[in-house]
């Protein structure tokens, strides 16, 4: 996307040092979120790297509940505690901020390139009057890739169905850090995978916890 | 028997985009006036409290009609307060 203004690139370096330097003091919150902060990081590039937390859900076949017994066909959900979504790389790209909100692609950590739609988790938000609402899109109308349609990522407020809600209206209230923490709830903490056996296939669902 | 005066204040840390923003407030007082003052010391004028979202370091959201005391907020309480998410996206698929 070219665009006619650009940042002042040395403007655009402090504040990404800024940003950087606010990830670090904030460093045990981000981790006790699953959230790492990696040393690949340099301007203008930031990389985090996202450990899922909710365990696999599968439901099956239930004849019992306590002590009584259920009709044919009842079902029950069990959790998984030790398997959970894969890891995943955000890589933030910080070129023109804060004139542009900070671009999001999420990075497969171990060929450490960028994800296909189809190998990846969903990321929903969930919110009382609308729901739960997938926020993770396959293909930007101006990037072509797969995006995260959440306020504060370029991808949303470049997007031609945003052209009313400008970054420009937001980036003196957020930062890298909340944006951060937006992107880690609607992947994370919201997200649960689920597991459905079918005959000769499998399927995973990714569903969203209904809490605000 | 009634807390001392002394003994309801207690100092809540609010993580405002990354920063600590601590201000002191009455455990009996609803955590909105902490709130507004902790985006007000943080420049964060302009937008309404209610586009603003509290959390604790759960990710809980809290409710900021209520107070420290019913929350069970103690002195040095870390709050995360952002702008709510905001997403466009689709209806679930």
């Amino acid at each position: 996307l070219e665009l006619a203004v650009q940042a002042d690139p040395e403007v655009s370096r402090r504040k990404f040092e800024n940003e950087v330097a606010r990830l670090l003091e904030q460093r045990s919150a981000l981790e006790s979120r699953g959230i790492l902060l990696l040393q690949s990081t340099a301007y203008p590039i930031v990389e985090c790297l996202f450990v899922p937390r909710n365990p696999l859900r599968v439901p099956v076949s239930a004849t019992q509940a306590g002590k009584i017994l259920l009709p044919p066909g009842a079902m029950m959900a069990l959790d998984v505690p030790n398997v959970a979504g894969r890891a995943f790389k955000t890589r933030f790209d910080l070129s023109d901020y804060d004139l542009r909100a900070p671009s999001l692609q999420f990075w497969d950590p171990w060929r450490d390139e960028p994800l296909l739609f189809k190998d990846m988790f969903r990321a929903l938000e969930y919110e009382k009057e609308r729901k739960a609402h997938v926020v993770l899109l396959d293909d930007h109308p101006v990037f072509h890739r797969p995006f995260l349609c959440i306020r504060g990522i370029r991808e949303y407020h470049e997007h031609p169905q945003h052209t009313g809600d400008e970054w420009l209206l937001y980036r003196k209230h957020m930062s890298l850090f909340s944006i951060i923490m937006s992107v880690w709830r609607v992947t994370v903490d919201l997200i649960r995978p689920v597991l459905f056996i079918q005959p000769n296939r499998l399927q995973v669902q990714w569903q969203a916890e209904e809490k605000d | 028997m009634a807390d001392k005066p002394k003994d309801q204040k207690i100092e809540i840390i609010f993580i405002i985009n990354g920063q600590d923003f601590s201000v002191e407030t009455n455990i009996n007082a609803p955590l909105i006036s902490a709130v507004e003052r902790a985006l007000q010391e943080s420049g964060n004028t302009g937008r309404p409290a209610s586009e603003w979202e509290l959390r604790d370091s759960n990710g809980v959201l809290l409710e900021q009609h209520r107070t420290p005391k019913e929350l069970g907020l103690k002195n040095g309480a870390r709050l995360f307060l952002s702008l709510r998410v905001g997403a466009g996206g689709a209806g679930r698929s």
